[in-house]
């Protein structure tokens, strides 16, 4: 009895032995490993990983031009990524991951502004002109206001260089100063501007009162963390007015926070389904407004959506409109009806992985098909007020430099909002 | 030894035994997973910590991370480690954004492969991606299909068309370009010029904006109805029965018409009655060729529309009618020397050669007549295809493959490149 007792401790102590490179790095045993160590699984020698393994070697030693390995390790992962046919599950490099955190947080450091590429009035790009400068950012209080031009940084003539560029020259360590070189609303002498650099939180929300029609107008930008909370502030701006009616613009909004969806809904409803989501085991998920932050929305809402407005503002959109408190005005949205979560890697890549599938409170699958060249089939939200955007001519073609400060859309030349105006003020009756 | 005395060495035995099991597991394990380069530095967190650029495990477990944790988060159960794998495989192939670097699937692999055989199917046509020169920022530019669609855009070019095939008959010619198939776009960067053109255009007051917007929502709906270069050759050139609309441009005209697929065979050694000698550099080629130039005191090589070879075929050929000398030589990768192409035992006969040549004349072949051509040992008729590549080719697992291109042709002047502009120049004058 004894010795079967001891048996089976030993027998225990070297399954331990063999997990411990998964207890170690947190993970649970690996069945594959088992099945490998009695002889279920006996392809290890020619398994995925050698098949991978032997390309990456061959293409480092053979290929007849210089190869990164690091370039073509994360080319591997996102190729292994993109098979899987789902085009939300992507592996995002270094770079790509901090941006996206950006984006998703909406905090970064840098100046607190946004810029745009500026033209002189025969086309070519002559520096960059803050189209937004942040309330409560460094560059607002170092001076820089909606409409400067920034034609230098740090002394350095920007010239044609490209937006992307200026902006990787004006970002840098938090506490240290970058030198600006501007030109007050495009025009007279060049000011000097020196800017602390620091942690900002980004505007994503931005609002408008239309005095002509008497309706609001909120523009946002993604739902980030921050965006419930701003949503509010403009919110509060806007019914200092006599409101006929409020217009949410969620177009080009790729989404963001699930969660911030769901803040921004309870405004709405009590108590109401969002979202169930379909688990990977099968298991369904509700997501379901707070019981006690509905605000009075008094007058007609109407949203405005095109085929860029993806995830959490389709959930937005579509969840308003089956508690039956929007209209929806636009062109279909793109047709995004999974959840992704973003785990990150040491080296600063993250992979980011579809890990449920989503459906709307009346329970509408908003998935997008495509053909086998990528061309849309279906999916999405269809607007209740369908209306083509009316293309416009870019700013730096109508040779004139750009004056409007605003980069909010205007009711005069954007065709979409004029008719959502129109919209909400016939359900304002 | 006392009862205790026993007892107690029974027990550290026992407690000896419980460790190295334990022990034995852990090694067990290592073994399994890294192979035999089992160690301590080489925990499988290389996803995690991978900032080596000097060993190749850390940065090759980097994937089996990756598939780990798909298997635990993906919202569908990953039934197949080998499509990953072939995934990941696609990914770092067009990685490196070279039109004769290219993954391919179990069937493309199947039909490419006869394709050097000679055996074709679809309308009886080898499109090659050729970078378009017209555009320099898109002279660096690749093809693949994965990231980025419309952001670069090769040429879809005609380089071999089978004689007595569908696209035979209806007059496809080498060289002329594919421009669509089934009604979709493979878009070019023409298109993407002309839009620039006139928005330059615009701004200098000659055409109206209203113009403008009408030429890119035009261009914008062609894309939306678009198929990339890649997929466009497959269906030329994939399947053996059905119909294929195809648009193409020749000379500058555009034709479309419906083609039947079928299957046409392109002999790979061939003597004319004009007594031109048309052959594929594929094994054993080069004993026909010899006895093919059995008493001749001189000869006509066709090369033209000579897509795929063998390199050690090529040498073989070179080597019978080539004089003792060095040719060039093949420049592979960074780290090793170039290496000559050496003709050391010639079996040449004195036979005077002319080798013909077109834009289909690629690889191995284009090599061939540079060689050739570099001591002026034949007479070279047309322009070659300018790709004077080594591609070799690699099998899968699961049956897909992939080219890879190993080394590159260079004249083996010592005056280098101005030496192989000459060689070019020469090669084009003759």
């Amino acid at each position: 009895m004894r010795s079967i007792s001891f048996i089976v401790t030993v027998l225990i102590l070297f399954c331990i032995g063999f997990a411990w490179r998964d207890i170690q790095s947190g993970r649970a045993p690996d069945p594959i490993a088992f099945q490998k160590l009695v002889g279920l699984r006996t392809r290890n020698a020619e398994g995925p990983e050698q098949e991978f393994k032997q390309a990456y070697n061959r293409i480092l030693t053979t290929y007849y031009r210089d190869v990164t390995p690091q370039k073509l390790k994360y080319a591997g992962i996102s190729g292994m990524m993109a098979s899987l046919g789902d085009p939300h599950t992507m592996f995002l490099e270094p770079q790509v991951a901090k941006r996206f955190a950006m984006d998703t947080t909406a905090n970064y450091v840098g100046i607190g502004a946004r810029l745009a590429q500026q033209y002189s009035p025969d086309g070519k790009p002559i520096g960059a002109r803050a189209v937004v400068v942040f309330d409560n950012g460094p560059a607002y209080s170092a001076g820089l206001r909606r409409g400067d031009v920034i034609v230098a940084v740090n002394a350095k003539r920007l010239g044609a260089a490209d937006i992307d560029d200026i902006v990787k020259q004006i970002l840098g360590e938090e506490g240290t100063e970058v030198h600006l070189t501007v030109l007050k609303n495009g025009v007279g002498a060049p000011v000097q501007i020196t800017v602390v650099r620091a942690h900002v939180v980004t505007p994503t929300v931005e609002s408008q009162y239309f005095r002509d029609s008497g309706v609001g107008y909120i523009y946002m930008t993604s739902f980030s963390a921050p965006t419930a909370e701003q949503f509010d502030k403009e919110l509060q701006k806007l019914e200092q007015y006599p409101l006929k009616g409020l217009v949410i613009d969620v177009r080009n909004n790729p989404g963001g926070y699930l969660d911030t969806a769901v803040d921004l809904l309870s405004r709405f409803r009590a108590n109401k389904i969002v979202v169930s989501m379909k688990m990977r085991d099968g298991s369904v998920s509700r997501e379901m407004t707070s019981a006690n932050e509905v605000h009075p929305f008094t007058y007609p809402v109407v949203i405005l959506i095109n085929g860029e407005s993806a995830s959490a503002a389709e959930i937005f959109a579509g969840a308003l409109r089956d508690y039956k408190m929007a209209t929806l005005v636009g062109e279909h949205s793109y047709g995004k009806a999974s959840v992704q979560e973003v785990y990150p890697f040491k080296d600063g890549s993250s992979g980011k992985i579809t890990i449920a599938r989503y459906y709307l409170p009346l329970g509408a699958d908003i998935s997008r098909k495509v053909d086998e060249d990528g061309t849309y089939i279906s999916g999405g939200l269809e607007p209740d007020v369908k209306v083509e955007y009316q293309e416009r001519l870019p700013a730096e073609l109508t040779g004139k430099p750009e004056t409007r400060t605003s980069d909010l859309p205007d009711p005069a030349t954007d065709n979409q909002l004029k008719k959502a105006i129109e919209v909400v003020l016939s359900k304002a009756g | 030894m006392t009862r205790e005395g026993r007892k107690s060495v029974r027990a550290a035995a026992g407690v000896l035994l419980s460790i190295a099991a334990m022990c034995a597991g852990a090694l067990l394990r290592d073994q399994l997973d890294l192979g035999t380069r089992a160690g301590s530095d080489l925990r499988g967190d290389g996803l995690l910590a991978s900032t080596s650029k000097t060993t190749d495990l850390p940065e090759t477990t980097f994937f089996e991370d990756m598939l780990r944790l798909l298997e635990q988060k993906y919202v569908e159960p990953i039934s197949d480690e080998n499509k990953l794998a072939d995934g990941a495989v696609r990914g770092m192939v067009a990685s490196l954004s070279d039109p004769n670097s290219l993954f391919m699937d179990a069937t493309q692999y199947a039909v490419y492969s006869k394709a050097r055989e000679g055996k074709f199917e679809g309308i009886g046509v080898h499109c090659a991606l050729a970078r378009d020169r017209s555009r320099a920022s898109l002279a660096t530019g690749g093809i693949d299909d994965a990231a980025e669609p419309f952001s670069r855009f090769p040429l879809l070019k005609v380089v071999v068309v089978v004689p007595g095939s569908s696209a035979d008959k209806a007059g496809i010619q080498v060289g002329d370009l594919i421009e669509s198939v089934d009604g979709r776009w493979v878009p070019n960067s023409a298109a993407f010029d002309e839009l620039d053109r006139l928005s330059k255009l615009v701004k200098e007051h000659k055409a109206s904006g209203v113009e403008f917007l009408k030429a890119r929502s035009d261009l914008r709906e062609k894309i939306d109805k678009s198929v990339i270069a890649l997929k466009a050759r497959d269906r030329l050139m994939i399947g053996s029965s059905g119909p294929v609309r195809v648009g193409w441009i020749h000379q500058g005209k555009r034709q479309e018409k419906s083609f039947d697929k079928g299957e046409w065979t392109i002999p790979t050694f061939e003597v004319r009655k004009t007594g031109e000698i048309r052959f594929s550099f594929v094994p054993g080629v080069a004993d026909r060729l010899r006895k093919a130039l059995l008493n001749r005191t001189e000869a006509t090589l066709d090369l033209r529309s000579n897509v795929y070879g063998d390199f050690d075929a090529m040498l073989a050929c070179l080597r019978e009618v080539a004089p003792k000398g060095v040719y060039g030589s093949i420049a592979t990768h960074k780290n090793e020397k170039p290496w000559p192409i050496e003709v050391t035992a010639s079996r040449a006969t004195r036979v005077k050669l002319k080798v013909l040549v077109d834009e289909g004349t690629l690889g191995v072949a284009d090599m061939f007549a540079r060689a050739l051509a570099s001591r002026s040992a034949a007479k070279i008729m047309g322009h070659p295809g300018g790709d004077p590549l080594v591609i070799q080719w690699f099998r899968l697992p699961e049956g897909g493959g992939y080219t890879l291109v190993t080394g590159e042709y260079r004249s083996g002047s010592p005056n280098g490149i101005v030496a192989e502009n000459a060689t070019q120049r020469k090669v084009a004058e003759q």
